[in-house]
């Protein structure tokens, strides 16, 4: 259980928290969602003790400070692009037999444990190596494995996705889909991509230069603020008519055509059928909504 | 508990890795000690004893201070370190006790080249010079007691100094101003028995003596009874108040990151 109360924090002259209240209740999955720079790592890092706030109230498994009590820490676990949990000069296989004897865990089960997640993390072909030997996706993978072997109650993932290829991130993400809905965990997942937050959490906080501006389920978001796709199709003969379409916008420059359109309003198939009618295409390229134009839908509305 | 010991065992494996440093370390240790007991030598001339303490006796105090105090040597800058990359920030979510882990890492050092190094090293000295025998085997067990104790002062001493580094851009002055007393201070550059009674007694007052001098006074049979588990307590009661002030430097250090933002 985590509850935040107009919480503040000022760094170095920039208000990096301004007045945010939230509480997230034990096994919720809570996606926190924001620019670069809008205050999810410092929000992370209050949460787990890292940062006092200037002011307002905190409480992370009923703790004012978890980095305080050894005892609570041990239900915790962080993974962060920005820090390690693995031993710098350690062998990585070596840093996990560490995590089991600092985690005081069941010996055995943390083995066949291990010997699971290594395989679904594909990490087994590096653990004989030290952190500095791998690359930045490596050793993401190599943290994640660390963070799940201590079987956390609270697991914090800060932008864990960056640096992996595209097909073991998506095997990655689809084990923790897993892992969630098995509810033994209070899972927080920072992102920069709505996506991943929309597959991983039940819950959305978004913030943006430090303030909470929406808390509440990905299809709220999805619904209320529906952000915007964009097909970019080539034509190479004809010429599309939208007269009668709810688009939010078209443009067009000699043989290609970019739609910006609300999912809520209108499917991406009907305006392709639309656009087949009058048209030869030659290639279709879509675009998820990304996070700025959502973000600046929500101030609006 | 565990962690803790596999924190010592693995810095005392990662020792062992390195051969050279090994070799150079007997080496050094060994060179270091010929050469004070040929200064000693030199300086005692032909007299039996200066002031009732023999040759053997000096030469006794200076290869187990000169000894130890090499083989308790390790990087005093690792705090520093870490704070100026921000790495300290990794352990604060350690759910490990860090004055300990640091401490047994530091053991795990320490052990290594008390083993590999300081013994051997002894070991070609006595076939150079005739050093005291242990008065007794008790004696020997409490010698060994009170160097665990003195070293447990020595690393309590040094860590206060690094908890510093939260407020000072750097400590590495400071360091090396404090290695100098503890080396005068604590008796493994001139014996005590040579100190001035004046300074000889400010220092009983201070921790310093509590580090090398002690041991070496309990080995020589200069402290028994009642005398040597005064000098035990006395030592345990440093660790205590300097355990305490460690402590306190580090958690205000930590806070200060803390409010700070790390």
């Amino acid at each position: 259980m985590i509850v935040l109360q107009n919480v503040c924090k000022t760094l170095s002259g920039r208000e990096v928290l301004k007045d945010i209240s939230f509480h997230i209740a034990e096994n919720e999955n809570v996606g926190i969602i924001g620019l670069n720079g809008a205050g999810k790592t410092t929000l992370l890092n209050t949460i787990a003790g890292m940062i006092k706030p200037d002011s307002g109230f905190i409480r992370s498994g009923g703790k004012e400070s978890l980095i305080e009590e050894k005892q609570a820490l041990r239900k915790l676990a962080y993974v962060s692009g920005t820090r390690s949990q693995l031993w710098e000069t350690l062998k990585v296989k070596d840093s996990f037999d560490n995590c089991i004897s600092m985690y005081r865990l069941n010996r055995k089960d943390a083995g066949e444990r291990l010997i699971l997640l290594a395989d679904i993390f594909e990490i087994r072909a590096f653990m004989d190596r030290t952190p500095e030997g791998l690359s930045l996706g490596e050793r993401m993978r190599c943290e994640m494995v660390y963070a799940l072997l201590a079987q956390p109650k609270i697991l914090m993932l800060d932008e864990v996705m960056n640096g992996l290829d595209l097909s073991i991130k998506y095997k990655i993400m689809g084990y923790f889909e897993k892992y969630k809905n098995e509810r033994r965990v209070t899972m927080i997942y920072t992102s920069n991509q709505l996506a991943e937050v929309e597959q991983l959490c039940d819950r959305v906080l978004l913030i943006d230069q430090g303030k909470l501006i929406f808390d509440g389920t990905m299809e709220r978001i999805m619904k209320q603020f529906s952000p915007y796709y964009r097909i970019e199709i080539k034509i190479s003969e004809g010429f599309p008519d939208f007269e009668d379409l709810p688009l939010e916008k078209y443009s067009m420059d000699n043989d290609g055509l970019t739609i910006v359109y609300d999912k809520q309003k209108i499917g991406t198939a009907q305006i392709l059928k639309q656009v087949m009618e009058k048209c030869k295409i030659k290639d279709v390229k879509l675009f998820e909504p990304n996070l700025e134009d959502t973000i600046k839908k929500i101030y609006r509305g | 508990m565990r962690a803790y010991l596999e924190f010592a065992i693995k810095k005392f494996q990662d020792k062992m890795a390195y051969r050279l440093d090994f070799f150079m370390g007997i080496v050094n240790t060994a060179i270091t000690i010929l050469v004070y007991l040929c200064i000693y030598r030199a300086l005692y001339g032909n007299a039996a004893d200066v002031d009732g303490i023999s040759y053997s006796m000096v030469a006794t105090n200076f290869v187990i201070t000169l000894g130890l105090s090499n083989a308790f040597h390790y990087n005093e800058m690792f705090l520093q370190d870490k704070i100026r990359d921000g790495s300290i920030t990794n352990e604060f979510l350690k759910p490990v006790s860090f004055i300990l882990r640091l401490l047994s890492e530091n053991i795990g050092e320490g052990a290594f080249k008390i083993i590999f190094h300081f013994l051997p090293a002894l070991g070609i000295t006595i076939l150079y010079t005739k050093l005291c025998p242990p008065e007794s085997v008790l004696g020997l067990f409490a010698m060994f007691l009170s160097v665990v104790l003195g070293y447990l002062i020595l690393w309590l001493i040094s860590f206060i100094i690094q908890t510093w580094s939260f407020w000072l851009f750097s400590v590495w002055g400071i360091i090396t101003i404090k290695n100098v007393f503890v080396s005068i201070l604590s008796g493994s550059l001139l014996p005590l028995w040579f100190m001035p009674e004046a300074l000889r007694g400010i220092i009983s007052v201070t921790p310093f003596e509590s580090i090398y001098f002690t041991p070496v006074r309990i080995y020589l049979g200069e402290l028994e009874g009642m005398e040597l588990l005064w000098a035990l307590a006395v030592q345990i009661m440093w660790i205590a108040v300097l355990g305490l002030i460690a402590n306190a430097f580090w958690k205000k250090g930590v806070k200060k990151l803390v409010v700070q933002g790390g």
